[in-house]
């Protein structure tokens, strides 16, 4: 069984992995996508603690059912969720979670969705019909939510932002961005995109 | 849960079962959870987004 040495562990005071007695209130937040969107790293680049994850490396028994055309070099899926936690200043804590994109994955999603702020869809513009069952959950979920592309460094970059809105049939105020989540600064404002469109879309009304 | 899980690096079903026996023993005490935030507070959204750019660059 694998412990962390206990040097990191006495040595760890700058960003504790227990939680503050401040910690007040819990947001949380999907980070949804097909496989290989790149989920797993996002999260591994904002998180305050070492991920969670419940991934399993590929199998001969998956080759028929994940595809993997286009992500050559992957070799773990995550079989259920990732998760990940931000301390935010204030007390708030902001609890990430990645979600399946995997059709087959459906059933869990009212579960995970529940009490959710919104989504963060992941796509990845070389394979943007990957993302279209994903993004029917979350539309079906009724979260809110924000696409970013991750940028993969063979990407196309012919596309405009007009074609990739249409390809995905987005609403208009829907926050389109791109991002590259092994940075942990860009993840952070796709993430911020996301709470700024949630802001945005609902105006405090004087009741 | 999950977190226990992650930190010890241990399945969740086994943290499930080891906090079970933990309660069952007094060794641990089960309380609610704090309860989730409402949603589409706005003032809420205002302090994670505030919260988020403030974690930029460091």
């Amino acid at each position: 069984m694998a412990y962390a040495p206990s040097s990191t562990t006495s040595g760890s005071t700058t960003s504790g992995i227990h939680l503050p007695d401040t910690a007040r209130e819990l947001v949380k937040i999907l980070i949804a996508g097909p496989f290989g969107v790149g989920k797993t790293t996002l999260i591994d680049s904002v998180s305050e603690i070492r991920p969670l994850h419940t991934e399993e490396r590929l199998s001969e028994a998956s080759v028929h059912v994940d595809d993997l055309d286009g992500v050559r070099e992957k070799s773990t899926t995550t079989v259920a969720i990732d998760f990940g936690r931000i301390s935010l200043p204030g007390g708030i804590v902001l609890y990430l979670f990645g979600t399946p994109g995997q059709e087959r994955f459906r059933a869990l999603w009212d579960d995970i969705a529940y009490g959710a702020l919104g989504a963060l869809v992941l796509v990845d513009s070389r394979r943007i019909d990957a993302s279209f069952d994903v993004l029917g959950l979350v539309e079906e979920s009724g979260l809110p939510y924000a696409v970013a592309f991750n940028t993969f460094p063979d990407a196309p970059l012919h596309h405009t932002e007009q074609q990739l809105r249409a390809a995905l049939d987005l609403e208009p105020g829907t926050p389109l961005v791109t991002c590259d989540a092994r940075d942990a600064d860009s993840s952070l404002d796709a993430l911020l995109a996301l709470v700024q469109h949630l802001i945005d879309r609902d105006p405090p009304e004087h009741r | 849960m999950l977190e226990a899980a992650a930190l010890l690096e241990l399945p969740v079903s086994a943290v499930r079962v080891l906090a079970a026996g933990l309660v069952d023993l007094s060794l641990v005490l089960a309380r609610a959870p704090i309860p989730p935030a409402e949603r589409f507070d706005p003032d809420l959204l205002k302090r994670v987004a505030d919260g988020l750019r403030a974690l930029k660059h460091h």
